[in-house]
């Protein structure tokens, strides 16, 4: 025996098959979760500036992918299945698989969106560190308080390489999709 | 301003505590098959890796003493390796012994029927001392041992208050220890 061969007792990180068998047993109660790193998370109610930036968000990505021809579509608070211990539900993600079974598949997104209220110092800290190291190509933070959006590009191990603030009112231009440009005029 | 207005918001990201009856689905899907042991303590899962010998026979050792302790007391106490207990409603630890009155019937053993706990510590004492003694204190279990095999000393825990306890003192392997809440139950250490 070795000094190697003992451990202290560690953190059980919940899988996704555990988190569906939960969640088919009713341990939610119905409220709105995510899990991240193996633990359930409980979403914040969602209240109308929130709810508001985010659908205005989807409708101008929506008018100008369609303009685009773009295989990409936007979708609202699906679950995303990162690895065995990841399936958030981002407020807006492109995915280029909107339809079968299950969760959105990693690596059919070209972006993610969160819209931040209360969440931001997380929406740009672990979230963004957790989208990164997915290597989700691109990755917008609307901070409704500071009505400016966070674009972070260039995922790395470590979080996101490329990072601008664009004022609400400025439009925004992907980086990583090419000509998608939306307004923010009115968020 | 309306109702809704006035909810509080999460700033941080908020985890669900794990209820008893959602461990215990967890459980039954095989979620812990690859485990040589787990525990929900605090709505959190904990996971024990295999136990080595030395912490094995030092845990047999104190159930052979405390049983042989409790034989002439005429006790209605019995010992118990390894049972898991419940704790309402975040809580199902496995101590690796309890002292419990109702060591028969179904299911996870009752917490009102635990009169003392013990645990073996060699990699886990922190949290023996730490989680593990918060939570046994809260849920008023009445005395809880800690047997630290590396210094070679028992923690001898009593009278929860709160998230701690009142009473406690140290004894060294070799010396005797002498139960507090449960009248005339005293263990050689020298046989641990």
């Amino acid at each position: 025996m070795t000094a190697q061969d003992l451990h202290p007792p560690g953190k059980y990180r919940l899988r996704i098959a555990d988190y569906v068998a939960l969640a088919e047993a009713g341990a939610f109660q119905g409220l709105r979760t995510e899990l991240i790193e193996g633990d359930v998370i409980v979403m914040s109610p969602q209240f109308r500036p929130h709810g508001m930036v985010k659908q205005e968000l989807y409708d101008r990505l929506r008018d100008a992918l369609r303009a685009l021809g773009s295989r990409f579509r936007p979708v609202t608070e699906f679950s995303l299945a990162i690895d065995d211990h990841n399936l958030p539900a981002p407020d807006v993600l492109l995915t280029s698989e909107p339809m079968g079974e299950g969760a959105v598949p990693l690596a059919s997104v070209a972006l993610v969106i969160e819209v931040a209220g209360t969440t931001l110092a997380d929406d740009l800290g672990a979230k963004a560190r957790l989208y990164a190291r997915a290597r989700i190509p691109e990755y917008w933070v609307a901070d409704v308080k500071g009505r400016v959006v966070h674009q972070l590009w260039s995922p790395g191990g470590k979080g996101y390489g490329g990072r601008r603030e664009v004022a609400f009112g400025e439009s925004l231009v992907a980086e990583t999709i090419e000509g998608l440009v939306a307004g923010t005029a009115g968020l | 301003m309306n109702v809704t207005a006035q909810l509080p918001l999460n700033t941080m990201p908020l985890p669900l505590r794990l209820r008893v009856e959602d461990y215990l689905a967890l459980d039954r899907i095989g979620a812990f098959e690859d485990y040589a042991k787990t525990e929900l303590i605090g709505g959190e899962i904990f996971f024990m890796n295999a136990q080595h010998r030395r912490h094995a026979s030092t845990k047999m050792k104190l159930y052979d003493a405390l049983r042989d302790a409790l034989g002439p007391l005429n006790s209605r106490l019995v010992a118990l390796v390894e049972a898991s207990i419940e704790i309402p409603d975040h809580s199902v630890p496995e101590p690796d012994i309890v002292l419990t009155s109702e060591p028969e019937g179904e299911g996870l053993v009752p917490l009102a029927s635990v009169a003392l706990v013990a645990e073996i510590a060699d990699t886990s004492l922190a949290q023996d001392l730490g989680r593990k003694a918060v939570l046994y204190a809260q849920a008023g279990i009445a005395e809880y041992w800690v047997v630290d095999i590396n210094d070679r000393v028992i923690h001898q825990l009593w009278s929860p208050q709160g998230e701690d306890y009142a009473g406690r003192r140290v004894i060294a392997f070799g010396q005797s220890v002498t139960a507090e809440t449960i009248d005339g139950l005293a263990v050689e250490t020298a046989r641990i």
